[in-house]
Protein backbone atom coordinates (compact mmCIF):
# COMPACT_ATOMS: atom_id res chain seq x y z
CA UNK A 1 0.00 0.00 0.00
CA UNK A 2 1.32 3.33 -0.82
CA UNK A 3 -0.19 5.26 2.26
CA UNK A 4 -0.39 4.69 5.93
CA UNK A 5 -3.69 3.79 7.35
CA UNK A 6 -3.83 5.61 10.83
CA UNK A 7 -6.27 4.12 13.47
CA UNK A 8 -8.47 6.62 15.97
CA UNK A 9 -9.82 5.06 18.88
CA UNK A 10 -12.16 7.58 20.81
CA UNK A 11 -10.86 7.97 24.24
CA UNK A 12 -13.99 10.40 25.11
CA UNK A 13 -17.06 11.35 23.06
CA UNK A 14 -16.55 12.98 19.72
CA UNK A 15 -18.00 15.72 18.04
CA UNK A 16 -17.27 16.51 14.46
CA UNK A 17 -20.23 18.33 13.40
CA UNK A 18 -22.16 18.87 10.57
CA UNK A 19 -23.78 22.53 11.07
CA UNK A 20 -26.98 22.90 12.05
CA UNK A 21 -29.92 21.06 10.98
CA UNK A 22 -33.63 20.90 10.35
CA UNK A 23 -33.63 17.17 11.57
CA UNK A 24 -34.54 15.79 15.00
CA UNK A 25 -31.12 16.60 16.65
CA UNK A 26 -30.20 20.16 16.08
CA UNK A 27 -26.07 19.86 16.21
CA UNK A 28 -25.68 16.41 14.33
CA UNK A 29 -22.28 14.90 13.64
CA UNK A 30 -21.36 14.47 10.12
CA UNK A 31 -22.67 11.41 7.88
CA UNK A 32 -22.43 9.96 4.50
CA UNK A 33 -25.10 11.30 2.91
CA UNK A 34 -25.56 7.48 1.03
CA UNK A 35 -25.25 5.35 3.97
CA UNK A 36 -25.36 7.48 7.26
CA UNK A 37 -21.93 5.97 8.13
CA UNK A 38 -20.16 8.54 10.18
CA UNK A 39 -17.15 10.44 9.09
CA UNK A 40 -14.94 13.48 9.97
CA UNK A 41 -13.51 15.40 7.88
CA UNK A 42 -10.72 18.09 8.12
CA UNK A 43 -8.29 15.33 9.42
CA UNK A 44 -5.55 17.46 8.10
CA UNK A 45 -6.51 21.10 9.91
CA UNK A 46 -6.85 18.62 13.05
CA UNK A 47 -3.28 17.19 12.63
CA UNK A 48 -1.61 20.31 12.06
CA UNK A 49 -3.64 22.20 15.24
CA UNK A 50 -1.83 19.25 17.16
CA UNK A 51 1.34 19.01 16.41
CA UNK A 52 4.18 21.25 17.54
CA UNK A 53 6.31 23.40 14.96
CA UNK A 54 9.61 21.39 16.80
CA UNK A 55 8.73 17.64 16.38
CA UNK A 56 7.53 18.42 12.13
CA UNK A 57 8.13 20.39 9.51
CA UNK A 58 4.40 21.60 9.34
CA UNK A 59 5.04 23.54 6.35
CA UNK A 60 6.19 20.66 3.74
CA UNK A 61 4.09 18.31 4.87
CA UNK A 62 0.83 20.26 5.39
CA UNK A 63 2.02 23.04 2.77
CA UNK A 64 1.36 26.87 3.80
CA UNK A 65 -1.22 28.29 6.14
CA UNK A 66 -3.94 30.07 3.79
CA UNK A 67 -3.87 33.55 4.32
CA UNK A 68 -0.41 34.07 4.46
CA UNK A 69 -0.39 36.60 1.39
CA UNK A 70 2.66 34.84 -0.45
CA UNK A 71 2.69 32.40 -2.80
CA UNK A 72 1.22 28.88 -1.28
CA UNK A 73 3.22 25.86 -1.49
CA UNK A 74 1.33 22.61 -1.47
CA UNK A 75 1.46 20.31 0.83
CA UNK A 76 3.22 16.79 0.58
CA UNK A 77 0.90 14.47 2.65
CA UNK A 78 -2.82 14.22 1.52
CA UNK A 79 -5.25 13.14 4.20
CA UNK A 80 -8.41 11.02 3.74
CA UNK A 81 -11.72 12.12 5.84
CA UNK A 82 -11.95 9.50 8.48
CA UNK A 83 -14.43 6.89 8.24
CA UNK A 84 -15.64 4.39 10.49
CA UNK A 85 -14.73 0.87 11.59
CA UNK A 86 -16.00 -0.02 14.60
CA UNK A 87 -18.84 1.52 16.43
CA UNK A 88 -19.55 0.87 20.15
CA UNK A 89 -23.22 -0.17 21.41
CA UNK A 90 -24.80 -1.07 24.75
CA UNK A 91 -24.95 -4.78 25.27
CA UNK A 92 -26.50 -6.63 28.55
CA UNK A 93 -23.83 -9.43 28.68
CA UNK A 94 -20.82 -7.54 27.91
CA UNK A 95 -21.38 -3.96 28.87
CA UNK A 96 -20.58 -2.97 25.32
CA UNK A 97 -19.42 -4.70 21.92
CA UNK A 98 -18.32 -3.29 18.52
CA UNK A 99 -20.33 -3.66 15.83
CA UNK A 100 -19.24 -3.23 12.20
CA UNK A 101 -20.59 -4.23 8.60
CA UNK A 102 -19.19 -5.96 5.28
CA UNK A 103 -18.89 -2.75 3.60
CA UNK A 104 -17.07 -1.52 6.31
CA UNK A 105 -14.20 -4.35 6.37
CA UNK A 106 -14.40 -4.45 2.69
CA UNK A 107 -13.58 -0.49 2.80
CA UNK A 108 -10.97 -0.74 5.36
CA UNK A 109 -8.89 -3.91 4.13
CA UNK A 110 -8.77 -2.97 0.76
CA UNK A 111 -6.17 -0.03 2.12
CA UNK A 112 -3.78 -3.32 3.10
CA UNK A 113 -4.53 -5.42 -0.14
CA UNK A 114 -5.86 -8.58 2.00
CA UNK A 115 -8.07 -10.27 -0.67
CA UNK A 116 -8.48 -13.29 0.88
CA UNK A 117 -9.83 -11.68 4.58
CA UNK A 118 -12.03 -9.88 1.48
CA UNK A 119 -13.30 -12.60 -0.04
CA UNK A 120 -14.28 -13.94 2.76
CA UNK A 121 -16.50 -11.19 3.57
CA UNK A 122 -17.59 -11.00 0.99
CA UNK A 123 -18.75 -14.53 0.48
CA UNK A 124 -20.35 -14.57 4.03
CA UNK A 125 -24.45 -13.76 3.83
CA UNK A 126 -25.95 -11.83 6.67
CA UNK A 127 -29.62 -11.35 7.36
CA UNK A 128 -31.63 -8.77 8.84
CA UNK A 129 -32.14 -11.27 11.70
CA UNK A 130 -27.98 -12.14 12.28
CA UNK A 131 -24.70 -11.02 13.09
CA UNK A 132 -21.34 -12.56 13.05
CA UNK A 133 -19.76 -13.74 16.28
CA UNK A 134 -15.94 -14.34 18.07
CA UNK A 135 -17.18 -17.37 19.78
CA UNK A 136 -19.95 -20.22 19.79
CA UNK A 137 -22.86 -18.19 21.82
CA UNK A 138 -26.78 -18.58 20.08
CA UNK A 139 -27.51 -14.62 19.78
CA UNK A 140 -26.37 -11.32 20.56
CA UNK A 141 -28.06 -8.22 21.82
CA UNK A 142 -26.98 -4.95 20.60
CA UNK A 143 -29.40 -2.55 22.83
CA UNK A 144 -32.85 -3.98 22.28
CA UNK A 145 -32.40 -5.71 19.49
CA UNK A 146 -31.31 -9.71 19.52
CA UNK A 147 -29.82 -11.27 16.63
CA UNK A 148 -29.41 -14.78 15.70
CA UNK A 149 -25.57 -15.30 15.89
CA UNK A 150 -22.78 -17.39 13.45
CA UNK A 151 -19.56 -17.66 14.38
CA UNK A 152 -16.72 -17.15 11.56
CA UNK A 153 -12.99 -17.74 11.47
CA UNK A 154 -12.18 -15.14 9.39
CA UNK A 155 -13.84 -12.68 12.08
CA UNK A 156 -11.15 -13.85 14.66
CA UNK A 157 -8.43 -13.34 12.33
CA UNK A 158 -9.48 -10.10 11.66
CA UNK A 159 -9.80 -9.59 15.54
CA UNK A 160 -6.51 -10.86 16.68
CA UNK A 161 -4.58 -8.37 14.01
CA UNK A 162 -6.41 -5.78 14.79
CA UNK A 163 -6.43 -5.75 18.28
CA UNK A 164 -2.81 -5.86 18.41
CA UNK A 165 -2.11 -2.87 17.12
CA UNK A 166 -5.59 -1.09 18.06
CA UNK A 167 -4.36 -0.07 21.94
CA UNK A 168 -1.84 -0.53 24.33
CA UNK A 169 -4.28 -1.47 26.84
CA UNK A 170 -4.40 -4.61 27.20
CA UNK A 171 -8.08 -4.99 28.81
CA UNK A 172 -9.11 -3.25 25.70
CA UNK A 173 -6.77 -5.78 22.96
CA UNK A 174 -8.53 -8.68 24.72
CA UNK A 175 -12.05 -7.21 24.64
CA UNK A 176 -11.33 -6.51 20.76
CA UNK A 177 -10.80 -10.42 20.18
CA UNK A 178 -13.91 -11.35 21.84
CA UNK A 179 -16.49 -8.72 21.46
CA UNK A 180 -16.81 -7.55 18.31
CA UNK A 181 -19.92 -8.40 15.87
CA UNK A 182 -20.50 -7.96 12.34
CA UNK A 183 -24.21 -7.29 11.38
CA UNK A 184 -25.45 -6.32 7.35
CA UNK A 185 -25.02 -2.84 6.03
CA UNK A 186 -28.75 -1.85 6.07
CA UNK A 187 -28.66 -3.16 9.76
CA UNK A 188 -24.95 -1.18 10.57
CA UNK A 189 -26.34 2.33 9.26
CA UNK A 190 -29.56 2.01 11.44
CA UNK A 191 -27.58 1.37 14.19
CA UNK A 192 -24.77 4.25 13.77
CA UNK A 193 -27.96 6.68 12.97
CA UNK A 194 -29.78 5.64 15.70
CA UNK A 195 -27.68 4.16 18.68
CA UNK A 196 -25.33 7.93 19.11
CA UNK A 197 -25.06 9.39 22.42
CA UNK A 198 -27.31 12.70 22.52
CA UNK A 199 -26.59 15.67 25.03
CA UNK A 200 -29.38 18.27 25.86
CA UNK A 201 -27.73 21.56 26.64
CA UNK A 202 -28.66 24.90 27.56
CA UNK A 203 -28.12 28.56 27.89
CA UNK A 204 -28.27 30.46 31.32
CA UNK A 205 -29.46 33.58 31.21
CA UNK A 206 -26.75 35.82 33.40
CA UNK A 207 -28.71 37.95 35.26
CA UNK A 208 -31.71 36.03 36.16
CA UNK A 209 -29.83 32.58 36.79
CA UNK A 210 -31.98 30.38 34.96
CA UNK A 211 -32.34 29.32 31.59
CA UNK A 212 -32.95 31.39 28.70
CA UNK A 213 -36.50 30.92 26.81
CA UNK A 214 -35.53 28.87 23.59
CA UNK A 215 -31.93 27.70 24.50
CA UNK A 216 -31.52 24.66 24.85
CA UNK A 217 -30.27 22.60 22.45
CA UNK A 218 -29.18 18.99 21.31
CA UNK A 219 -25.70 17.78 20.27
CA UNK A 220 -25.57 14.18 18.93
CA UNK A 221 -21.85 12.41 20.01
CA UNK A 222 -19.95 9.42 18.78
CA UNK A 223 -19.68 7.42 21.83
CA UNK A 224 -16.14 7.03 23.84
CA UNK A 225 -14.88 3.49 22.34
CA UNK A 226 -15.73 4.31 18.57
CA UNK A 227 -12.86 3.43 16.33
CA UNK A 228 -12.49 5.11 13.31
CA UNK A 229 -9.62 5.34 10.70
CA UNK A 230 -8.20 7.76 8.27
CA UNK A 231 -5.42 7.52 5.33
CA UNK A 232 -2.56 9.29 5.18
CA UNK A 233 -0.62 9.37 1.08
CA UNK A 234 1.97 11.11 -0.24
CA UNK A 235 1.30 13.63 -2.74
CA UNK A 236 3.70 14.98 -6.05
CA UNK A 237 5.75 16.98 -4.24
CA UNK A 238 6.61 14.64 -1.65
CA UNK A 239 10.46 13.24 -1.50
CA UNK A 240 9.26 9.96 -0.31
CA UNK A 241 9.81 9.91 3.75
CA UNK A 242 7.13 12.71 4.77
CA UNK A 243 4.99 9.46 6.01
CA UNK A 244 7.50 8.16 8.07
CA UNK A 245 7.99 12.03 9.49
CA UNK A 246 4.42 11.93 10.27
CA UNK A 247 4.41 8.58 11.37
CA UNK A 248 6.91 9.42 14.19
CA UNK A 249 5.09 13.01 14.92
CA UNK A 250 1.97 11.14 15.42
CA UNK A 251 2.25 7.87 16.68
CA UNK A 252 0.54 6.88 19.85
CA UNK A 253 -0.15 10.80 20.34
CA UNK A 254 -3.63 11.60 22.11
CA UNK A 255 -4.97 14.12 20.08
CA UNK A 256 -8.45 16.69 19.67
CA UNK A 257 -10.18 16.47 17.02
CA UNK A 258 -13.76 18.09 15.91
CA UNK A 259 -15.80 20.35 18.21
CA UNK A 260 -16.70 20.56 21.83
CA UNK A 261 -12.70 20.64 23.08
CA UNK A 262 -12.96 22.21 26.49
CA UNK A 263 -16.00 20.23 27.35
CA UNK A 264 -13.27 17.20 27.50
CA UNK A 265 -14.80 15.78 23.75
CA UNK A 266 -12.73 14.66 20.62
CA UNK A 267 -9.78 13.31 22.26
CA UNK A 268 -8.49 10.22 20.44
CA UNK A 269 -5.80 7.69 20.45
CA UNK A 270 -3.16 7.65 16.96
CA UNK A 271 -1.64 4.29 15.83
CA UNK A 272 -0.27 3.65 13.14
CA UNK A 273 -1.79 -0.38 11.53
CA UNK A 274 -0.94 -2.75 9.07
CA UNK A 275 -3.02 -5.85 8.48
CA UNK B 1 -41.92 11.97 1.94
CA UNK B 2 -44.15 14.95 0.57
CA UNK B 3 -47.42 13.16 1.68
CA UNK B 4 -45.48 12.29 5.41
CA UNK B 5 -45.05 16.40 5.54
CA UNK B 6 -48.44 17.05 4.13
CA UNK B 7 -49.83 15.09 6.80
CA UNK B 8 -47.92 16.55 9.71
CA UNK B 9 -48.81 19.58 8.78
CA UNK B 10 -52.40 18.77 9.13
CA UNK B 11 -51.81 17.21 12.54
CA UNK B 12 -50.32 20.28 14.05
CA UNK B 13 -52.41 22.96 12.67
CA UNK B 14 -54.81 22.29 15.00
CA UNK B 15 -52.47 22.45 18.36
CA UNK B 16 -51.66 25.74 17.36
CA UNK B 17 -55.57 27.25 18.88
CA UNK B 18 -55.48 24.90 21.52
CA UNK B 19 -53.48 26.98 24.38
CA UNK B 20 -53.94 23.76 26.95
CA UNK B 21 -51.23 21.76 25.57
CA UNK B 22 -49.60 23.94 22.89
CA UNK B 23 -46.17 24.71 25.04
CA UNK B 24 -46.42 21.09 26.66
CA UNK B 25 -46.44 19.74 22.38
CA UNK B 26 -43.74 21.90 20.96
CA UNK B 27 -41.65 20.79 23.98
CA UNK B 28 -42.05 17.04 24.03
CA UNK B 29 -41.96 17.17 20.10
CA UNK B 30 -38.45 18.96 20.00
CA UNK B 31 -37.29 16.20 22.86
CA UNK B 32 -38.80 13.21 21.46
CA UNK B 33 -36.09 12.52 18.93
CA UNK B 34 -33.26 12.87 21.57
CA UNK B 35 -35.73 10.45 23.49
CA UNK B 36 -35.91 7.78 20.85
CA UNK B 37 -31.91 7.97 20.07
CA UNK B 38 -31.38 7.64 23.77
CA UNK B 39 -33.66 5.57 24.93
CA UNK B 40 -35.02 3.10 21.46
CA UNK B 41 -38.58 3.76 20.22
CA UNK B 42 -40.28 1.51 22.35
CA UNK B 43 -39.15 3.20 25.66
CA UNK B 44 -39.50 7.01 24.06
CA UNK B 45 -43.34 5.90 23.10
CA UNK B 46 -44.07 4.15 26.69
CA UNK B 47 -42.96 7.27 28.75
CA UNK B 48 -44.76 9.96 25.87
CA UNK B 49 -47.92 7.62 26.65
CA UNK B 50 -47.41 8.45 30.17
CA UNK B 51 -46.12 12.14 30.41
CA UNK B 52 -48.41 13.10 27.18
CA UNK B 53 -49.58 15.15 25.54
CA UNK B 54 -51.69 11.96 23.93
CA UNK B 55 -51.68 14.05 20.57
CA UNK B 56 -47.74 13.82 20.61
CA UNK B 57 -48.24 10.15 20.32
CA UNK B 58 -51.39 10.43 18.30
CA UNK B 59 -49.76 12.01 15.80
CA UNK B 60 -46.96 10.04 15.23
CA UNK B 61 -48.76 6.38 14.95
CA UNK B 62 -50.77 8.43 12.19
CA UNK B 63 -47.36 9.43 10.34
CA UNK B 64 -45.21 6.00 11.13
CA UNK B 65 -48.65 3.79 9.72
CA UNK B 66 -48.02 6.15 6.23
CA UNK B 67 -44.52 5.51 6.09
CA UNK B 68 -44.25 1.84 6.81
CA UNK B 69 -48.19 0.47 7.09
CA UNK B 70 -47.92 -0.96 10.81
CA UNK B 71 -50.62 0.57 12.16
CA UNK B 72 -51.55 1.82 15.81
CA UNK B 73 -47.51 1.47 16.83
CA UNK B 74 -48.11 2.66 20.02
CA UNK B 75 -50.54 -0.13 21.14
CA UNK B 76 -48.02 -2.43 20.26
CA UNK B 77 -45.28 -1.00 22.18
CA UNK B 78 -47.87 -1.19 25.19
CA UNK B 79 -49.00 -4.58 24.49
CA UNK B 80 -44.90 -5.52 23.70
CA UNK B 81 -46.17 -6.96 20.43
CA UNK B 82 -43.11 -5.54 17.94
CA UNK B 83 -41.45 -7.14 15.50
CA UNK B 84 -37.54 -7.82 16.62
CA UNK B 85 -36.68 -7.72 12.79
CA UNK B 86 -38.38 -4.54 12.19
CA UNK B 87 -37.71 -2.79 15.10
CA UNK B 88 -34.41 -0.85 13.99
CA UNK B 89 -36.32 0.00 10.46
CA UNK B 90 -39.38 1.33 12.53
CA UNK B 91 -37.35 2.89 14.65
CA UNK B 92 -35.48 4.68 11.40
CA UNK B 93 -38.84 6.08 10.22
CA UNK B 94 -40.14 7.12 13.62
CA UNK B 95 -37.37 9.76 13.47
CA UNK B 96 -38.36 10.82 10.19
CA UNK B 97 -42.11 11.13 11.46
CA UNK B 98 -40.67 13.34 14.23
CA UNK B 99 -38.62 15.35 12.23
CA UNK B 100 -41.64 16.26 10.37
CA UNK B 101 -43.63 17.32 13.36
CA UNK B 102 -40.63 18.90 14.97
CA UNK B 103 -40.78 21.30 12.17
CA UNK B 104 -44.14 22.03 11.31
CA UNK B 105 -44.49 22.39 15.37
CA UNK B 106 -41.74 24.82 15.25
CA UNK B 107 -43.17 27.25 12.61
CA UNK B 108 -46.67 26.89 13.55
CA UNK B 109 -46.57 27.00 17.58
CA UNK B 110 -44.18 29.21 17.83
CA UNK B 111 -40.53 27.46 18.00
CA UNK B 112 -39.38 29.32 20.90
CA UNK B 113 -39.90 26.40 23.98
CA UNK B 114 -37.13 25.34 26.49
Amino acid sequence: MEGKVFLMYAETELHAGKGMDIGVLDLPIQRERKTKFPIIQGIKGALRANIDNDKLDKEKIFGSEPGDGEETKPGTVAFSEAKILLFPVRNPERLFIWVTCPLVLIRFLRNFEKKDLIKHVESTQISDSEAVTLDNQSSVWIEDIKLNAKKSDWLLDFAEKLSIQASDIDYIKNKLKKDIVVVNDNIFSQIVETMTNVIPRVRIDREKGIVETGALWYEEYLPQDTIMYFIARETVYSDGNELNLLENALKDRVISIGGKETLGKGLVNLKVVNL
Amino acid sequence: MIEIAKKAAELVAPIRENQDIKEEYLRTIKGLGSLVIQNGLAGAILFTIKKGPKEVVEHLDQLIEIKTGVSQLSEKVKNGDIYNQKYLQIQIAALDCIKWLKRYAEILLGGDSA
